[in-house]
């Protein structure tokens, strides 16, 4: 606390800033990064516990027969059903059953307006079909939801999901026997995936959707406690995948992931994330530490940071979290030669976690909504995670606030000067880094004032005490100062207006020129690509503008300080809703952008660019789509594939955006796209 | 907004209760009777509905009628008569009555506990005659009651009208009645046991011994009512009568509840045991059901047969009985088992789905805002003139421009009446006045704020969300479709068979329903949170005490290090002499700031003023 009241300290924690900026943000990046990642190592990270004693998971006696009979039954059935015509889902079969099972059933119609203009003709039609089973003791105020993701067999892209649908059917039929539910029970089953799943919560929550155009339900529930999503082949699967990633790096309630994966074990199934197998070592604290095992858990971890990252859900349980409704997904993966559960261990699991449910007096709302999985049972909190991320931003805002004093500094000023201005920028620090972009409206504002009122006052000076020569250079830094920040924001108008197209770009563009004969995914990706393109010649444009006057002569240190500053905002503002996503921003931006200077040397000024243009939104999505696809066999194919991969990722990216108000594409053409192109313009700066 | 046919409504409702027919003419002191309907619902659902009614010749406005008691329970009779209760209705309901699937029952009740009284005119303190009562009444059915505070309270405008006879002075917009709703309570034995002890024969004989506490609570729905009203003694109506009935309905899951999944019933599966006596002390003891879509047999069959098999028309419908005299079939020790074995396929029963339905739940998610929407079908070929009431709690805030009614698209005249929350002392009551259109859907919506709550006015568990008890509405329908109350004369079920009411070409009868019970979650904080707090807060105090004290205790005094040297300097400085033989000047500057940090803030004050200064000080 010293520093707040001496302000000799305070210059000397400045000085020091400033003489190892260098170092010190090489050092806080090179730790950040090295201790995010070294949190999968088993030591570091903590072993998964229930926080809500009310779940009492796996207390309760199975109730089910041993061999739950019917479920085979009914899949033999749906089998055959699905068998009749392989392109449609069984919806009238399963209406028929769950009728026959006495329960109110009730289908919902929907339909999918695309939102480009060129496949508007294109209007697809949708059906889901629910069922509510009623507990006998409740005035249907709390439900739980079962779904089930249809899909026809001709459908191969998917796994199937007929297993899943013979399951509910079964645990239908048993569960209507018992006195004990405390909340009703809906077994959904969705068309098309995750549209069918928004159509049926918007058309609950009676919400509108611009481009889901759902049927209001006829029957309803109360509030929705939780949703499991079952994706069960018609065989008998080998191990359990745990799916939890939703809508814009939504994560359900550590609870329920962990009730999910306790109930598997207990009926002795394999369970797994993102198909990572897991050593038993490594979840008991016994010999986890192993090399092999912290390479096992780390690449668990960061597919699972993958997945997060890219803000869409993984499944049908990512909608439920939007709207406050804890869900995961167990997906059950078929692979020859392995130890196999069948039906009915996946019945007992089921009917486990619903019972657990069935005692939940309160939402979830003990454990944690932030963490990382390095396994299935280990967990990295918030509180973990986030000073490590925090050190990688510090990087970016070390050199923005030294560029800062930089700016701020003239070697010909006295020594009170300096002083002062770095009080500003030390309280700047102390204060949200949003307040420095207020700081620097005041300070154009203040610099005005005074040029406005300086040119009479320094008169005025000169009528009075013509001796007096200090003021006059003064005030024309003053005017220097004032020049500098006006100098820069022609860049960040342009830059903003530049994301701003990006953002608007694919829509608008497909709505002037409707005529081209390409497909959707096309005309996204080549208009994102026009976009990008015209946008990396636009320091050239305003070079050319400064070469005819000299009013535009860039303080690339300015620029450089307020692109890092916001740059840092940025991302930290991100880390707080999609940690995954900021991470690997940050650790790919950071190190670009806080190294970026304008330099005399051609080479080295090239090199530069092609760093920033290898670190640019465009080519990331490029990078993304290519190690999407690996492995392939030649690099040639390898190429081709991450093409097409990104295509078809940045079209969902925008779909997802336009159907399920996803915020990736927002954040990466809006925020991301406009901070990179102000370090854009930065290597086209005379050095001089 | 008004309309102008509406207002007729609670004039209509008020000239009801005036229409009154006694089919019982016997002038006796008290009158007990027992009896049973069991009725076939949809998918193998059966409804059994109990009714006990106890009918006193007596007044309920003189004061000497409680002086004794016979048949009549005299621990209620002192609370009427102490707080000058006029009309008491009182029901204990755990599960949803799901119109839609079953119709309508003999008495509806919303989930939870209900409470409705109309006082007497003579009653001048009528909130606090309130407060007291809903103690009374909590203490004798052992429910919480007690919490029905004016927080949960309200005075309904049009919908609840006195359902016996009430004076011609009773004003239509009377002050004297109070409504109360509590959406949360648990209705469980603890609720049984007192309420069975006010039958004269309790439940050692009669059907009364069919009580069975376990297959009540695995039953779908349960709901204890209680209702005490004045009543015309004769069918001239020139002498006065209490009427007390107690009704006990259970609606239970044939299908799922038994073991093979037949829908075949009898009244040991329902009841856990057969009937051996009827009450001696009651006049009639009957067992009816319901057979009205049963008549040919085609569905089920019956045994033993009915003592007598009765058809009725009520308004447009026809409905057919099957009747049981219970003491006929006891005579002699025997038993009665009722017992229906239905047809190989077995045929479940479909009930059409009544006049008006309701389907009520909450729109919108997150913790900010929200709405509730109301949807009322009406299947009637004509239009139909219904009252809405909803009573919210004050923390979800109303906002009432936001109110809609709206009926294919179009919106719906209505006549309105809100009354706004205060926060902590008065819930949200609105009351609308409407028609429905024939063959429509009617959606009345609005949309709410949730209120922050102080921390200490959470309730335990308090993440499960916060009850908004049901809406009520009330209608005068022309259909008795799947309508199972008796006529307005008298709670006694025998009394359908009764003639039709004067001028009854064109009879209406009193549909009241309560729409599903809603359950919304407030921001809610985390409890745990204050410990979080303590801890920081401490920490920055323990971190900030030490430099914010010497900030604003310590007083600045100026310093010439030349002047005055303390001893401990003087000796430094000796020393220093000694051991640095060439001290320069700047060395010199320097030590003194270490020895004493006050030295070092004023030398730094100092510094303000210019080095050259500072720098000639040090020296001399």
């Amino acid at each position: 606390m010293g520093f707040l009241t001496d302000e000799k300290q305070r210059g000397r924690l400045i000085t020091l800033l400033e003489r190892h900026h260098h170092k010190l943000s090489l050092l806080s990046y090179i730790i950040g990064l090295g201790g995010f990642l070294a949190l999968a190592y088993q030591p570091l990270n903590a072993s998964t516990y229930f926080s809500e004693n009310a779940l009492l998971p796996g207390l309760v006696e199975t109730e089910l027969p041993r061999t739950l009979d019917s479920a085979t039954v009914y899949r033999k059935e749906l089998e055959e059903e699905m068998k009749t015509d392989t392109k449609l889902s069984p919806h009238k079969w399963i209406y028929s059953k769950f009728r026959e099972l006495g329960l109110e059933t009730f289908t919902q119609n929907f339909s999918v307006v695309y939102p480009f203009k060129s496949v508007s003709a294109r209007v697809v039609a949708g059906e889901n079909v629910y069922s509510i089973l009623r507990a006998r003791r409740t005035a249907s105020t709390e439900a739980l939801v079962l779904s089930v993701p249809l899909r026809p067999l001709a459908n191969k892209a998917k796994t199937g999901t007929g297993g899943g649908i013979a399951l509910a059917l079964a645990l239908a039929k048993e569960f209507k026997q018992k006195p004990y539910w405390s909340k009703d029970i809906i077994f959904l089953f969705t068309d098309f995936d995750e549209i069918g799943a928004m159509a049926w919560l918007d058309g609950y929550h009676q919400t509108d959707s611009q481009y889901i155009i759902a049927n209001d339900l006829e029957g309803r529930s109360g509030a929705i406690i939780a949703a499991i999503n079952l994706e069960l082949p018609l065989e008998n699967v080998n191990y359990f995948n745990v799916k939890l990633e939703g809508l814009n790096g939504q994560l359900p309630n550590l609870d329920l992931v962990n009730l999910v994966v306790k109930l598997c074990r207990r009926e002795r199934a394999q369970v797994m994330l993102h198909h990572m197998s897991e050593d038993r070592g490594y979840i008991h604290s016994e010999h986890g530490d192993t090399f092999k095992d912290y390479k096992q858990a780390l690449s668990t971890m960061l597919k699972m940071m993958w997945y997060q990252a890219s803000g869409a859900p993984s499944g049908n349980h990512g909608l439920f979290q939007k709207f406050h409704i804890e869900s995961v997904s167990l997906e059950g993966v078929v692979k020859k030669g392995q130890r196999q559960s069948d039906i009915h261990a996946t019945a007992k699991i089921i009917e486990g976690i619903f019972r657990s449910l069935n005692n939940l007096l309160e939402r979830f709302h003990q454990s944690f909504f932030f963490y990382l999985l390095p396994s299935t049972s280990r967990y990295v909190s918030i509180g973990m995670y986030m000073p490590w991320f925090g050190l990688m931003a510090l990087a970016g805002l070390i050199q923005g606030i030294v560029l800062w004093l930089a700016t701020s500094e003239d070697p010909n000023k006295q020594e009170g000067e300096p002083l002062a201005s770095s009080k500003e920028t030390s309280d700047a620090t102390m204060e949200n880094k949003d307040k420095l972009d207020e700081s620097i409206s005041e300070r154009e504002k203040d610099n005005n004032a005074i040029t406005r009122e300086s040119p009479g006052a320094s008169e005025d000076d000169k009528v009075q005490d013509s001796g007096d020569i200090k003021d006059i250079p003064e005030d024309q830094e003053e005017k220097n100062g004032k020049k500098d920040l006006v100098s820069i924001v022609p860049v960040i108008l342009v830059a903003m207006l530049l994301g701003w197209m990006a953002h608007q770009g694919p829509e608008l563009l497909t709505r002037i020129m409707p005529r081209f004969r390409i497909q959707t995914e096309d005309m996204i990706l080549y208009s994102m690509l026009a976009i990008f393109t015209a946008a990396l010649v636009y320091p050239k444009l305003m070079k050319k503008k400064a070469s005819e006057s000299n009013i535009l002569n860039l303080n690339w240190k300015l620029l450089k300080s307020v692109a890092l500053v916001l740059q840092t905002l940025a991302l930290t503002s991100l880390s707080l809703m999609n940690i995954s996503l900021a991470f690997f921003l940050t650790a790919l931006m950071v190190p670009v952008t806080t190294l970026v200077r304008p330099c005399n040397n051609r080479f080295l000024r090239l090199l530069q660019m092609a760093a920033l243009v290898l670190v640019s939104p465009m080519s990331l999505m490029l990078m993304v789509g290519i190690i999407s696809s690996v492995p392939q066999d030649s690099p040639l194919e390898l190429i081709t594939q991450g093409f097409a991969n990104s295509k078809e990722l940045i079209f969902l990216g925008v779909m997802d955006a336009h159907l399920f108000n996803a915020w990736t594409e927002t954040v990466i053409t809006a925020v991301v796209f406009p901070v990179w192109l102000m370090f854009w313009a930065i290597p086209w700066i005379d050095s001089n | 907004m008004a309309v102008p046919a509406s207002p007729e409504l609670p004039t209509m409702l008020f000239v009801f209760i005036f229409i009154i027919t006694c089919s019982t003419s016997v002038a006796q002191k008290d009158e007990f009777t027992e009896e049973l309907l069991i009725k076939p619902l949809s998918r193998g659902y059966v409804y059994s509905h109990f009714q006990f009614t106890t009918k006193w010749n007596a007044s309920i406005h003189d004061l000497r009628t409680f002086s004794h008691y016979n048949l009549f329970p005299k621990s209620l009779g002192e609370v009427l008569v102490r707080y000058g209760v006029q009309e008491l209705h009182l029901s204990q309901t755990q599960g949803l009555w799901r119109h839609k699937l079953w119709g309508y029952p003999v008495h509806d009740a919303p989930p939870g506990a209900e409470l409705w009284v109309w006082f007497k005119p003579s009653v001048k303190d009528i909130d606090g005659a309130w407060t007291d009562l809903v103690n009374a009444v909590s203490g004798l059915f052992c429910s919480s009651l007690n919490f029905l505070d004016s927080k949960s309270t309200i005075v309904p405008r049009w919908s609840f009208r006195p359902l016996g006879l009430a004076s011609k002075s009773t004003s239509p917009f009377s002050r004297s009645v109070r409504y109360g709703a509590l959406p949360k309570e648990i209705v469980c034995t603890e609720n049984l046991t007192p309420w069975k002890k006010l039958l004269p024969c309790d439940s050692k004989a009669g059907l009364s011994t069919l009580f069975n506490a376990f297959h009540f609570h695995e039953a779908n729905y349960h709901s204890l009512g209680l209702h005490v009203r004045p009543i015309c003694a004769d069918e001239a109506c020139t002498q006065e009568a209490i009427e007390l009935s107690q009704s006990l309905s259970v609606v239970t899951d044939v299908v799922s509840t038994s073991y093979t999944g037949s829908p075949n019933w009898q009244i040991r599966s329902l009841f856990g045991n057969h009937l051996v006596s009827a009450c001696p002390i009651a006049a009639k003891s009957t067992i009816m059901v319901d057979i009205t879509n049963n008549v040919d047999q085609s569905s089920f069959r019956l045994t033993p047969s009915p003592t007598i098999t009765d058809t009725i028309k009520r308004g447009p419908h026809e409905h057919t009985y099957a009747v049981y005299d219970v003491r006929q079939f006891t005579q002699s020790n025997r038993v009665l088992n009722i017992e229906a074995t239905f047809n190989q396929p077995p045929v479940l029963v479909e009930l059409s789905p009544p006049p008006i339905h309701t389907h009520r739940f909450i729109t919108g998610y997150g913790l900010e805002d929200g709405g509730i929407s109301c949807l009322i079908h009406n299947t009637l070929s004509s239009n139909q003139s219904i009252l809405y009431l909803d009573l919210l709690p004050w923390f979800t805030r109303v906002k009432f421009n936001t109110l809609e009614v709206v009926n294919n698209g179009k919106a719906v005249p209505y006549k309105v009446h809100y009354v706004p929350a205060k926060d902590r002392s008065r819930p949200h009551h609105l009351e609308l006045s409407l028609t429905l259109w024939a063959n429509s859907v009617t959606r009345v919506h609005f949309t709410f704020t949730r209120a922050y709550l102080k921390w200490t006015e959470y309730p335990p568990d308090a993440n499960h969300g916060f009850y908004i008890s049901s809406a009520v509405i009330t209608a005068l329908v022309p259909s008795t479709l799947e309508y199972t109350g008796p006529p307005q004369a008298s709670s006694r079920l025998d009394s359908m068979f009764a003639n039709q009411p004067l001028g009854a070409s064109k009879p209406r009868f009193l549909v009241r329903i309560h729409t599903e019970s809603l359950l919304v979650s407030l921001p809610t904080p985390d409890f745990s949170m204050p410990y979080n707090v303590i801890c920081l807060t401490c920490t920055v105090v323990a971190i900030a005490f030490g430099s914010i004290h010497n900030l604003t205790t310590r007083r600045l005094v100026p310093y010439d290090p030349a002047s005055k040297k303390g001893l401990l300097s003087k000796v430094k400085a000796f020393l220093q002499k000694i051991f640095k033989k060439s001290p320069t000047t700047a060395g010199q500057g320097d030590q003194p700031a270490q020895v004493n940090e006050g030295i070092q803030e004023l030398t730094e004050d100092k510094s303000a003023l210019g080095t050259d200064e500072k720098h000639s000080s040090q020296e001399s």
